[in-house]
């Protein structure tokens, strides 16, 4: 799981992974503890927050350490947030790069089952380790993304189901890529439930094109593809109802797979129902885009969240980019 | 020894911009623990003695004898105990000496002896009769202290400043229950020093009925098994506590009782209480208001027996843009409001009538029918019908008595701050209407 800590000597934020904090070089171990940041009501200093998280002097509840994440890696961006709405952020991402190697997973947990946040963690991490290990080893990518799915289930059905409660369940979508030369690399995304990816790419001739590169596993698109006028679909109470998910009583794990060419340029976005439930088609989601950015800098990610919660932030949002 | 607990009745959602947060906060002592020896009390019983207990052919001070020997019965062996009779001095019936005797066979005896032979004589100084207590109290000190007073005619030997320094000497060294003989005394007065001594007051209007009532407040007495509770409110900087008041049994204003702890904190002694008790309180705090989205705290309230923390709970206050949720009016805070609007609709209705205002009189206890109607007061509504006439209680349509008995329109005033609680499985109300846009087409 990553956490942008705070540097203990400087208290400038740091990006997980760092082995130096970039503004007073001092070494950052796996054993230094992160420094909690004061008070983000009134400024009091971090002894005055209670083990409850409220302010001692403001009453304040301080945010959750998962309800607002960052991380920047080279070429990688991802941001989650709880939104303004949800009590939890249910969301979660895990990333890595390494030479000729990049790894983006982002899932969303269901929120009417119990602990799906952390089968989202879980599952995320899971994937990505996976992931990781596997392409140094030279796997072909869609044996990749399989193995890290079936890690992704692993870890996402350990978590449920407690006594009484749904089990735990959460959505998938990993990305991954590995160069080819230092023109081309050949990507691949694999899938499960209505999170989605999407890969914009520029053309000497056509400029900008933004296409979604998942089909949701909503029952209004399994509608729409039977056939179902898609107001009719959209408009039923069932319509944005996942017909597939990770955890302990998913019936099929088996994900959709889809490989894809990426040149240097092309950019990946994997995002979370939170963002594109409000830019739903490629066209208002690519003016969206062109707007605050293609998510290439922390600033751009940002400003994509920040447009959700602009519209209510009803929902979790999770905004992980790529970019080549 | 009692355990104790604490529970927080809210909506903790507030719209955007809103900056009043409203809790009910329940109390309780339930007698689950081990049996333990009783602790160290202290009970004096305190009588009239001026010269009005003589009229009536002499029945009030036979009474008063009677109800103070039934008194001294109920005291449990062990505890230190004191008569004194009030005139315009606080003077010792027993012992004879300034001090406490030990409750046993003997001394009961000797001072249901001084009892009988007490004679009526003097004046009214009931400020002096406090601080006697008080005083006598000091002797003891850790132990719980109680009295219960008793007068049938106004405080007319001292001013109410000096009735009320009087009172201000004694909180926290005594708690008293005040009882008013007949229809002569001050409600006011009384309610002053119940008020501030953390007791309890009402009438008792004919004197063949004060030895019942004397037994049963020493009884309580005895029942009480710790003497220190206290409630600790801590709100954040930047936040006002607007009020803490008890709205059950009985509606009290304990705003200004509290005694600050630090800064942000200010604790509100609560007295002694007994081994099966249930308080109901009503807080309400002032905040900033927080963005959609932003949690924040109200207050933290922490219960605290003889000096330990026996409980605690949180005030919360979360900003939604989800109408469903914020317009939601916790069903307790909603009771204990209606029950304080109950309360201060017979005050004024009963000080209309008093000021000849009938217009007034009859609307404000039309408005305390309907209320008590609705909160299930029957108690209350009983008090009502003894000063109004009662057409329909659902509209709140009442009509004054020519005839009310003054005992009946003093009991109404003493007993108005008495409230029910929430009735399990009521529907919660909904919210209020807004004002009507009325006007039509004019003409």
């Amino acid at each position: 799981m990553t956490v942008a800590n705070t540097c203990p000597t400087c208290g400038e934020p740091t990006a997980d992974g760092s082995r130096y904090c970039e503004a007073c070089g001092c070494a950052l171990t796996a054993e230094t503890v992160a420094v909690p940041p004061p008070c983000v009501g009134c400024g009091a200093p971090p002894e005055q927050i209670g083990a409850d998280r409220y302010c001692q002097v403001c009453g304040r509840k301080q945010p959750a350490p998962h309800d607002h994440e960052e991380l920047v890696l080279p070429g990688v961006v991802a941001v989650t947030d709880r939104g303004r709405v949800h009590h939890r952020n249910e969301d979660a991402f895990a990333c890595g790069v390494a030479d000729g190697v990049v790894a983006v997973m982002v899932s969303d947990g269901v929120s009417s089952t119990a602990d799906s946040d952390r089968a989202a963690i879980a599952a995320t991490a899971a994937a990505r380790d996976h992931a990781l290990g596997r392409i140094a080893a030279g796997d072909d990518l869609v044996d990749v993304l399989r193995g890290a799915m079936a890690s992704a289930q692993e870890a996402a059905a350990a978590i449920g189901p407690s006594p009484g409660n749904d089990a735990a369940s959460c959505t998938a979508v990993c990305f991954v890529a590995r160069r080819v030369d230092h023109l081309l690399w050949r990507g691949a995304v694999a899938w499960l439930g209505d999170s989605r990816a999407y890969l914009l790419r520029s053309y000497l001739v056509r400029g900008e094109v933004l296409e979604q590169l998942t089909v949701d596993h909503s029952w209004a698109t399994e509608q729409i593809a039977a056939g179902m006028s898609p107001a009719d679909a959209l408009a039923d109470p069932r319509g944005h109802s996942i017909t597939r998910w990770l955890g302990a009583d998913a019936v099929d794990t088996e994900p959709a797979v889809r490989e894809v060419d990426l040149g240097v340029g092309d950019v990946v976005l994997v995002v979370s129902d939170g963002l594109w439930n409000h830019v739903p088609d490629e066209a208002t989601f690519h003016a969206l885009l062109a707007e605050r950015g293609h998510g290439d800098s922390l600033e751009s990610v940002r400003a994509l969240v920040d447009f959700a919660n602009e519209q209510g932030g009803h929902d979790n949002i999770t905004v992980a980019v790529a970019t080549f | 020894m009692s355990t104790f607990g604490l529970e927080v009745f809210q909506n903790e959602y507030l719209p955007a911009g809103a900056d009043v947060v409203d809790a009910v906060i329940t109390v309780r002592s339930g007698g689950s623990g081990p049996a333990v020896a009783p602790p160290s009390s202290v009970e004096i019983v305190i009588v009239d003695c001026s010269g009005s207990m003589n009229e009536e052919g002499g029945r009030k001070i036979r009474a008063a004898r009677e109800a103070t020997c039934a008194a001294i019965d109920t005291i449990r062996d062990g505890v230190s105990f004191a008569v004194i009779a009030g005139t315009d001095i606080a003077r010792m019936l027993y012992p004879e000496q300034p001090g406490l005797a030990v409750a046993d066979a003997y001394t009961k005896a000797d001072a249901k002896r001084a009892a009988r032979q007490v004679r009526a004589e003097g004046g009214t100084a009931i400020g002096t009769w406090l601080e006697g207590a008080a005083g006598l109290a000091g002797t003891r000190p850790g132990a719980i202290a109680h009295a219960i007073l008793l007068t049938d005619g106004k405080n007319q030997s001292q001013g109410p400043r000096e009735l009320e320094s009087a009172i201000a000497r004694c909180a926290g060294l005594v708690q008293v229950d005040c009882r008013g003989l007949g229809v002569d005394w001050n409600v006011e007065e009384l309610r002053k020093i119940a008020s501030a001594l953390l007791g309890t007051v009402d009438i008792i209007p004919e004197p063949d009925e004060m030895k019942a009532e004397f037994e049963a407040l020493v009884q309580n007495a005895m029942g009480k098994q710790v003497g220190n509770v206290s409630l600790r409110l801590w709100a954040p900087q930047g936040a006002t506590v607007a009020f803490v008041r008890q709205v059950a049994p009985t509606l009290e204003d304990l705003t200004a009782s509290g005694v600050p702890v630090n800064p942000l904190t200010k604790e509100f002694p609560l007295g002694a209480w007994g081994g099966d008790e249930e308080r109901d309180y009503h807080v309400r705090v002032r905040i900033p208001a927080g963005n959609v989205g932003e949690e924040r705290l109200g207050a933290r309230v922490n219960l605290v027996v003889d000096g330990a923390d026996a409980g605690n709970g949180l005030v919360r206050a979360v900003w939604t843009a989800d109408d469903a949720l914020s317009t939601r009016i916790n069903r307790e805070v909603a009771h204990y409001t209606g029950q304080a609007d109950l309360a201060q609709a017979i005050a004024d209705g009963l000080a209309a009538r008093e000021a000849g205002d009938e217009r007034t009189a009859t609307v404000k206890l039309g408005q305390a029918v309907k209320l008590a109607h609705e909160g299930g007061n029957d108690g209350t509504v009983k008090l009502l019908e003894k000063v109004v006439q009662v057409d329909d209680p659902a509209t709140g349509t009442v009509r004054l008595k020519r005839e009310v008995a003054k005992a009946d329109a003093m009991a109404l005033d003493v007993r108005s701050t008495r409230t029910v609680r929430v009735q399990p499985g009521a529907a919660p109300p909904s919210p209020p209407a807004p004002p009507g846009t009325g006007g039509g087409t004019g003409g």
